[in-house]
């Protein structure tokens, strides 16, 4: 069967472009490029983030070669970890972006084309999503080797095989889960499925703890087909038949899924798509390749082109989806109405009361008050919406709870055991994930870029745009380090309320139980809020800088920054760099209680200040001279 | 030339623009009086909108300038900015206001606020046939009724140059274009508006204009839409229709 673009067409057309106009071609070639070099450039940016969000909490993986026993165990755990890192990346890869089919949707080409094409589209971005997940994750194990002395056998070629199953199973299956759950919000499903697949992990380990019959921790790898890819990389690691069962259930999968996908990408409305410039000569250049594709298209099915779109086609295959919107078409739309009496049709000349009326309307919005920024009041719905503060506390208040029983619930088991280091690694996942994202860290530039883009050509003074950026900004802050304070000033009584009801009750705690053991303890409270907290902060700090090089280095716009905002751009970049580091060696390590760390931390609130400075240099810059086509 | 005053004066001074890759503007120079209606035609990627952007501070030339009256125009001179508005194809419009709020917004930020306006507004409403949607925000509006939203708004501020992109493809019914042209007319002829439109249909451009823009090669051709075509009718064909080099 022929592919839906042939690309030997393709290459021809190509070349007619070329040898007719090699200015377009030229030009076409360059903003491909500049687009390439672009994305590839996020990709690794948003990576390096990812990568170390789920690997620096002490990844169980580099303790495999502590007792071949618990291989399964580690690797099951390892899985875990990764399927939430998985799922991570598989949002950002096929979450921000998506295919873009519309155009073959009205196209004269049958359903089955569009499925390879589109599937075709999920095997580049896979590999090249698998290739920048390895691009890390040799470093990041070599790194590991380094930095501390932990027992990582390197060389052992079944363990490396069994990680890297793990590592690609993991990332393709979520990568490919992803877009089934297109009705929920991506963000949702992010939040909500890591931190449920870890309590059911912890439901499971309190309930052998009490039935003792029940399957071991290593159930991921032995028992269960939650994780098929988990026996797979049993199979790998230590050898035996090749269990088919999760072979198959894999492949059955992936086949669903990729169905699913199809639904999905097909669905996406271009408003989700990136404004698009027409008037360039690359769009000029695809024009006509398309152009011509779709006359190639028209002669090759023998059709006229008043004949292009065969909706049957369309509806081959048990498309219901279409055959729903097309019903949808045919409904007559009613005209929007909010006013009760305004005219009923559009057409409908209106009366003069309500003429009347819509000059009273206008004047009241004259005369409202500017806000405080030196704004019309209308211009403040430029702001992004924030969360309300009883709903901020509210989320600061369960995750403060959480937080308190995660820290409470190690202490039940024995000390230097497996299942109490599980529980640990699984609770350390489980607070980094509840604490990332209800507040939305790495994109920041989500929130500005649309309103800069609104506010560009409104005669505003800059002076006044910035202060009303700034305000929100503070805004934003406040509620951050509320959500924060709120999440510390609940776990720390509900802390002491464990240890008390313990001291009351008599109950056996292996850890530590007197309150100052406690604070001192290897997995003392403040320790781990202090650790959390400074990851959080570098995340965040990780994805303003990014967001700063993203408009400075990757457009050119250096040049714009004053002298003192770029030597600020890199002193605040080397700060960054160093607190990642330092950070990163000591989690590596798994030395929590080692001190150094601390030193890391005044780094960051300066490093935000700087990069907060940055931002709002870059702000007045282009609000002033600068080119608001980026 | 109408009873006007004042003659506004704009003056495109050797305007170059690139982009990665290629030159969009060539040294263009073109100077427009007040009371003419200028329709700027020329290939898609020509550079139309990209000039029509420099015009408005949006974007900024390589080299050259743009002069009101002989002052230059840079993003920072808001009292310069404030006598002339830009109608992107696809006006991008705060999703949570409603059209009278659009409206009003925009004479506030022009300063636009003269008495009675409100009336004008209204019936400005009226005639687009969006008064129906007060009270509705605009992120439920069509394209369409989007245009109309963000051309009431300009036809109620009455700067001195309007610039709109594509008025004739933004997806405005009839009515909306004949409210377009009406008013537009009148802004010229009664007012001494600088009107600068792009357009794709020549047509409705010789039709409906003082004068054409051409935008060839990155270079702009000015003909006066009677004395130049009549004169040589085919001279807008040779120019539109040129190869690049």
């Amino acid at each position: 069967m022929k592919e839906l673009y042939d690309q030997k067409l393709v290459r021809k057309l190509a070349a007619a472009v070329r040898e007719h106009s090699p200015d377009d071609w030229l030009a076409s070639r360059s903003m491909r490029r500049a687009l390439l070099w672009q994305k590839a450039v996020q990709c690794l940016l948003i990576f390096c983030g990812l990568w170390m969000l789920t690997l620096f909490p002490n990844l169980p993986v580099i303790e495999l070669g502590k007792a071949k026993t618990e291989l399964p165990g580690a690797y099951g755990l390892s899985a875990l970890l990764l399927v939430s890192g998985g799922l991570l990346l598989g949002f950002v890869l096929v979450g921000p972006k998506t295919f873009e089919v519309t155009p073959l949707i009205h196209m004269p080409a049958s359903l089955r084309k569009i499925y390879l094409h589109v599937l075709d589209r999920v095997r580049k971005e896979t590999r090249e999503g698998l290739g920048l997940v390895l691009l890390f994750g040799v470093p990041l194990a070599l790194t590991a080797r380094l930095a501390g002395e932990v027992p990582f056998s390197i060389t052992d070629a079944a363990q490396l095989a069994g990680v890297g199953v793990v590592l690609v199973g993991s990332c393709l299956a979520w990568l490919l889960l992803v877009p089934l759950f297109t009705r929920v919000p991506r963000l949702g499903m992010v939040a909500v499925l890591p931190p449920a697949a870890s309590v059911a992990v912890l439901v499971w380990l309190l309930a052998r703890t009490k039935f003792p019959s029940l399957p071991s921790p290593a159930f991921l790898g032995e028992a269960l087909m939650f994780l098929p890819q988990a026996k797979l990389c049993e199979w790998f690691g230590q050898g035996g038949p090749m269990p088919l069962d999760a072979f198959f259930y894999c492949a059955a999968m992936l086949v669903f899924v990729l169905l699913a996908l199809m639904h999905h990408v097909r669905d996406q409305q271009p408003e989700d798509l990136p404004e698009m410039t027409l008037d360039t000569p690359a769009a000029t250049a695809e024009a006509m390749l398309a152009m011509h594709l779709r006359e190639w298209r028209m002669h090759s099915k023998g059709m006229p082109s008043s004949h292009a779109i065969a909706p049957e086609e369309w509806l081959e295959e048990g498309d219901y989806l279409l055959k729903e919107e097309a019903g949808q078409d045919e409904e007559e739309e009613e005209p929007l109405q909010a006013c009760e009496d305004a005219p009923q049709e559009h057409a409908t000349l209106v009366t003069p009361e309500f003429r009347q009326r819509m000059a009273a309307m206008v004047r009241g919005h004259l005369e409202e008050k500017w806000s405080p920024e030196g704004l019309p009041s209308q211009l403040a719905s430029w702001e992004p919406p924030l969360p309300e503060w009883s709903r901020v506390l509210r989320l600061a208040a369960l995750v403060g709870a959480l937080l308190s029983v995660v820290f409470e619930l190690p202490g039940y088991f024995e000390t230097g055991g497996s299942v109490r280091h599980h529980i640990e690694n699984i609770g350390l996942v489980l607070v980094i994930l509840t604490l990332f994202f209800p507040i939305g860290w790495w994109q920041p530039d989500a929130v500005w870029l649309p309103v800069m883009r609104r506010l560009g050509w409104l005669p505003v003074e800059s002076q006044d745009t910035v202060s009303a950026f700034l305000r929100w900004d503070l805004r934003v802050l406040r509620r951050r380090f509320g959500y924060y304070a709120g999440a510390i000033l609940t776990a720390v009584p509900v802390c002491f309320l464990f240890i008390l009801i313990r001291s009351v009750a008599g109950i056996s705690y292996s850890g530590a139980v007197t309150p100052g053991r406690f604070i001192t303890g290897e997995y003392s409270l403040p320790n781990g809020i202090m650790i959390l907290l400074g990851m959080l902060l570098g995340f965040r700090l990780f994805g303003i800088v990014a967001f700063a090089f993203k408009w400075t280095c990757l457009f050119g716009k250096v040049r714009l920054l004053p002298v003192v905002g770029q030597i600020l751009l890199i002193i605040s970049s080397v700060a960054l760099i160093i607190t990642a580091c330092i950070c990163f060696c000591v989690g590596v390590a798994a030395d929590w209680a080692n001190p150094i760390w601390l030193v890391a931390l005044p780094a960051f609130p300066a490093s935000e200040l700087c990069v907060r400075w940055l931002l709002r240099s870059l702000v007045t810059v282009y609000r002033t001279s600068g080119d608001w086509k980026i | 030339m109408g009873p006007y005053l004042f003659v506004m004066l704009l003056w495109l001074n050797s305007i170059n623009k690139s982009y990665p890759g290629s030159r969009v503007l060539q040294d263009v120079t073109a100077e427009f009086e007040g009371g003419c209606i200028v329709a700027l035609l020329g290939a898609n990627g020509a550079g139309k909108t990209t000039l029509l952007r420099c015009l408005s501070t949006l974007s900024t030339p390589d080299s050259g300038d743009v002069r009101m009256d002989g002052e230059i125009l840079t993003r920072g001179r808001l009292d310069l900015r404030r006598r002339l508005m830009f109608l992107p194809d696809f006006p991008d419009l705060f999703a949570d206001t409603d059209p009278l709020e659009v409206i009003a917004m925009h004479l506030r930020l022009w300063q636009a606020e003269r008495p009675g306006v409100e009336h004008r507004v209204a019936d400005l409403a009226d005639r687009l046939q969006i008064a129906s949607l007060c009270g509705v925000p605009v992120s439920n509006f069509s394209r369409g009724q989007r245009y109309k939203t963000a051309f009431a708004a300009m036809a109620s501020v009455d700067p001195e140059v309007w610039m709109l992109d594509e008025p004739f493809a933004s997806g405005m019914d009839p009515q909306g274009i004949g409210v377009f042209r009406e008013e537009a007319a009148a802004a010229a002829r009664e007012r001494g508006r600088i009107i600068l439109y792009s357009t794709q249909m020549v047509e409705l451009a010789c039709g409906f204009a003082d004068k054409i823009a051409v935008i060839s090669r990155g270079q702009l051709t000015v003909l006066d839409a009677e004395a130049d075509l009549q004169r040589d009718p085919r001279k807008l064909e040779q120019l539109l229709t040129a190869r690049r080099r």
